[in-house]
């Protein structure tokens, strides 16, 4: 359950495989709530591609995030920004995730400790058969932070799904321009 | 080969009078392809004015000469439109390096359009506030053009009080402006203010004087009698020309051989009244040719000459028109073969390559379009029809530099058509930006909301970005807008297919291939879900036939090889990858698809040799199943239960690609438990 430090350092999260079609950023398929949030530090800035702005919570740990899809959700990855040398006190250190069906029956699959992080973490969610997940809710907690803040911040948060590529027959991707111009009619 | 000019002419005036734009232009366009004259240009450029595509009319002005005064204001009045005022006033005056013109040397260039032109002068100037020029200018009365000083006039005594700041000569380019305004408000179609603008080029000998009393009993007929003839057919008034050639229609029942092919197209330049009317006018010609049975020879080679003419030009719109019935019914090939043969000049055209290039994409001969659709985009830079099959030509060859820039020259260039939004949609979704393809595919909706490609777009977008309800409500657009629209058809069915709804995708890929018989591809993907429907049979046949249409495309190969595969035909499989090996040597799936034979006919060693391959020639290493497949090799012990699993697809050391190698080797050690080869053919 307890993964080290996983992060690179890349502005773009996952620049390349959303080139090669591997993953898809779904979080605008998403309903994303807070547990507190100081004004002008909320969703918006959770989700708005820009790693200067950030939510700061504005309440009691732990602080919530939650993530409500329309419809079961296949998920592989989560992505979080954060940078102890900007947040320093405010960076989480301590993280939990939570998936289920709604907030009544959330069960944590992941949880992470992080020490001085600076980029992005990539939290794969998979299940014990190493398949990426299939949820309704994806809920991420912070249960501690850096210095023993009481608030957070949190700069950015992407969720990936999968992307089947090949659009017929369950075939891995190809990888020619002679194979993928035949693949479909557009 | 000649044309006949002035009935073509005619029937484009014809056109325009009645906003009839497309036709006006697709005519027009055909006329000055065969005969690259002056006039020509200005009535192509004419039709492209009126039909509101103003940046088509400028570009084309641009790229030819103008010498003529109609040519030089029409392309000085599409300048101050696209607000290239600089260069209007340069074309109106001669510029800064030559000479300047006077104004008498203005009115005497443009004669009867002066007062138009000095008008547009005049606005130019307003805009950019020259007001010292603009003040001597209402002082001149414009010759010869009684309704002008009648409009001009009026407006005198409506003109607004001058702004206070202004000295008084700012108050007379107010007038003046007023002026202009009112002249153009008034007149709503300038040609009746211009008499005879056209330098009509007579082909024939002057003809008798019983000739015009066919066409309109009206006319006296004096000796030279052309001039007059051909201002009756240019007149708005154009009900006489109609009324004989409605008079014609009973005394010389005609022939109008292409005329049922026109009624299937749903789109497309000429409409059957349109090639009717020009069918009509020349008919005029040639039944007088024929009536006039004892007449003098020169009169006789004259009418020899016209009917020639006429014939050449029904040649023409015949084959055009035969080659675009074949190219609606799908008959790629055939209209290919058809309209290559038409006479260059005529093929070098954006209309006529567009056709040719669309063809290629129907038949998915990418390559072969990309470079017709390019010669397009050289010829004629200002063309925005046929672009967006160009876009997803692009897309599929995933030409993203060019898509780019194609992009946005168009998007620069035409805002107003749904075309250039097309291409951008299409230039995102190939970055995979599909949610800012979706919103660009959304405005060429807003644009055109009849235009049912951007809806097809939009539904493929929509589907892979997984919202298959709102995708499946976007192909019935479409659909609704154009029954034929085959792609729409498609989208249907693959959402169908998705959804393992595989006999709806049998229904609809089967309705989309009623449509195009002779796409490859559509054949292929009956075959898979023939397969998934356990009928492997009609699944090899149809691949089969697949084949046979298009040798070229390796997808079916492919699939013919896994269902053979699939259905323990090992040596049949392992011979058609070897082939398709040939055909394509840097395709990680055949590679892959070798090994998964070799490894069930126990030959270990070469499965995983051509696993090791498929590695190799998959960088990005995202194709997991390939490293599933060998390290189960690697784990022959291990014994954990078969999970039947349909998206054996990533484990978490392919995940962490991107990241230090440390944590891909923890992973490594919690390896793969999936059972998934036999499993990802469980089509």
């Amino acid at each position: 359950r307890y993964t080290p430090n996983i992060h690179c350092c890349s502005k773009v999260c996952n620049r390349h495989m959303i080139f090669t079609g591997t993953v898809r950023e779904i979080g605008s398929q998403a309903v994303w709530s807070l547990s507190s949030c100081k004004p002008g530090f909320g969703v918006d800035q959770l989700r708005d591609d820009n790693l200067e702005t950030y939510w700061q919570s504005d309440g009691s740990q732990p602080h919530l995030v939650n993530i409500q899809f329309r419809r079961k959700t296949t998920v592989k990855m989560l992505c979080i920004y954060a940078d102890y040398k900007s947040d320093e006190s405010y960076t989480p250190s301590k993280i939990s995730v939570r998936v289920g069906n709604n907030f009544h029956n959330l069960q944590e699959i992941r949880q992470l400790e992080m020490v001085e992080p600076s980029g992005w973490i990539h939290i794969p969610l998979l299940d014990l058969v190493n398949n990426p997940i299939r949820t309704f809710m994806i809920q991420i907690a912070v249960l501690a932070n850096h210095q023993n803040g009481r608030d957070t911040h949190m700069r950015q948060i992407k969720v990936y799904t999968p992307v089947e590529e090949s659009s017929i027959g369950k075939f891995p991707r190809c990888t020619t321009v002679d194979f993928m111009m035949y693949r479909t009619i557009r | 080969m000649t044309v006949l000019q002035e009935p073509v002419q005619a029937a484009v005036w014809h056109a325009l009078n009645h906003y009839a734009y497309r036709d006006a232009v697709f005519l027009a366009e055909r006329l000055y392809a065969e005969v690259h004259s002056e006039e020509a240009l200005f009535l192509l450029a004419t039709c492209y004015y009126r039909s509101g595509k103003e940046y088509k009319a400028y570009h084309l002005l641009k790229g030819h000469s103008c010498t003529t005064p109609q040519c030089k204001y029409l392309l000085a009045k599409c300048c101050v439109e696209l607000s290239k005022l600089a260069e209007g006033e340069q074309i109106l005056t001669g510029g800064v390096l030559n000479k300047q013109k006077s104004q008498d040397d203005i009115i005497t260039e443009f004669g009867d359009s002066a007062c138009f032109t000095l008008a547009l002068l005049g606005q130019i100037y307003w805009y950019v506030e020259l007001v010292w020029l603009f003040g001597i200018l209402p002082l001149e009365p414009s010759p010869g053009d009684p309704s002008y000083l009648q409009n001009y006039s009026h407006s005198g005594s409506g003109m607004e009080p001058p702004p206070p700041p202004g000295p008084p000569k700012k108050a007379i380019s107010r007038i003046s402006q007023v002026g202009t305004k009112s002249v153009f408000a008034q007149s709503g179609n300038s040609r009746e203010l211009i008499p005879n603008p056209f330098n009509l080029t007579q082909t024939t000998a002057p003809q008798t004087s019983s000739t015009p009393q066919v066409l309109s009993p009206t006319i006296a007929a004096p000796p030279n009698v052309q001039p007059r003839r051909s201002s009756r057919l240019f007149t708005s008034a154009s009900s006489t020309a109609k009324e004989n050639s409605k008079k014609l229609k009973m005394k010389f029942p005609t022939k109008i051989p292409n005329r049922k092919t026109k009624t299937k197209m749903g789109k497309g330049g000429i409409t059957p009244s349109n090639l009717n009317e020009s069918i009509e006018i020349l008919k005029l010609d040639s039944s007088i040719s024929e009536g006039k049975g004892n007449i003098s020879s020169p009169q006789f080679q004259a009418f020899n000459l016209q009917k020639a003419a006429a014939d050449g030009l029904m040649t023409l719109m015949r084959d055009i028109g035969r080659g675009y019935l074949a190219l609606c019914s799908y008959n790629c090939r055939e209209a290919i073969n058809i309209l290559s043969q038409l006479p260059s000049h005529h093929y070098n055209t954006g209309w006529v390559l567009g056709q040719i290039g669309r063809a290629h994409f129907e038949v998915a001969e990418y390559m072969q379009a990309e470079r017709i659709f390019s010669e397009v985009r050289r010829i004629e830079s200002y063309r925005v029809e046929g672009m967006e099959i160009y876009s997803t030509t692009l897309w599929h060859l995933q030409k993203d530099v060019a898509l780019s820039a194609l992009s946005k020259d168009l998007t620069d260039m035409d805002k107003n058509s749904p075309e250039p939004w097309c291409v951008a949609g299409n230039c995102f979704s190939l970055q995979r930006e599909h949610d800012i393809a979706i919103k660009f595919f959304t405005r060429a909706i807003q644009v055109d909301p009849s235009f049912a490609y951007a809806y097809t777009l939009l539904g493929h977008e929509l589907v892979l970005t997984e919202e298959l309800e709102k995708a499946l409500g976007c192909f019935r657009n479409a659909i609704r807008l154009n029954k034929r629209h085959y792609n729409a058809w498609y989208g249907l069915g693959m959402i169908y297919y998705k959804q393992e709804k595989f006999n709806l995708a049998e229904i609809h890929f089967k309705k989309a291939l009623s449509i195009n018989p002779q796409s490859s591809v559509l054949l292929c993907h009956i075959g898979v879900v023939q397969h998934a429907l356990k009928k492997s049979d009609h699944a090899l046949e149809t691949l089969n036939r697949a084949i046979s249409i298009d040798p070229k495309n390796p997808l079916c190969k492919f699939h013919r090889a896994s269902i053979l595969f699939a259905n323990e035909k090992y040596k049949a499989a392992l011979q058609e990858l070897e082939e398709l090996k040939q055909i394509v040597p840097k395709e990680s799936l055949v590679y892959f698809l070798i090994g998964k034979v070799y490894k069930k006919l126990g030959q270990t060693h070469l499965a995983l040799m051509n696993f090791s391959w498929a590695m190799d020639l998959d960088p990005k290493g995202a194709n997991n199943q390939i490293k599933e497949a060998i390290d189960k090799r690697y784990l022959p012990d291990d014994d954990e239960p078969v999970t039947p699993d349909d998206y054996p697809y990533y484990s978490t050391a392919e995940v962490e690609e991107s990241q230090e190698s440390s944590m891909t080797d923890a992973d490594d050690t919690q390896l793969h438990t999936t059972e998934s080869d036999e499993d990802t053919f469980n089509l």
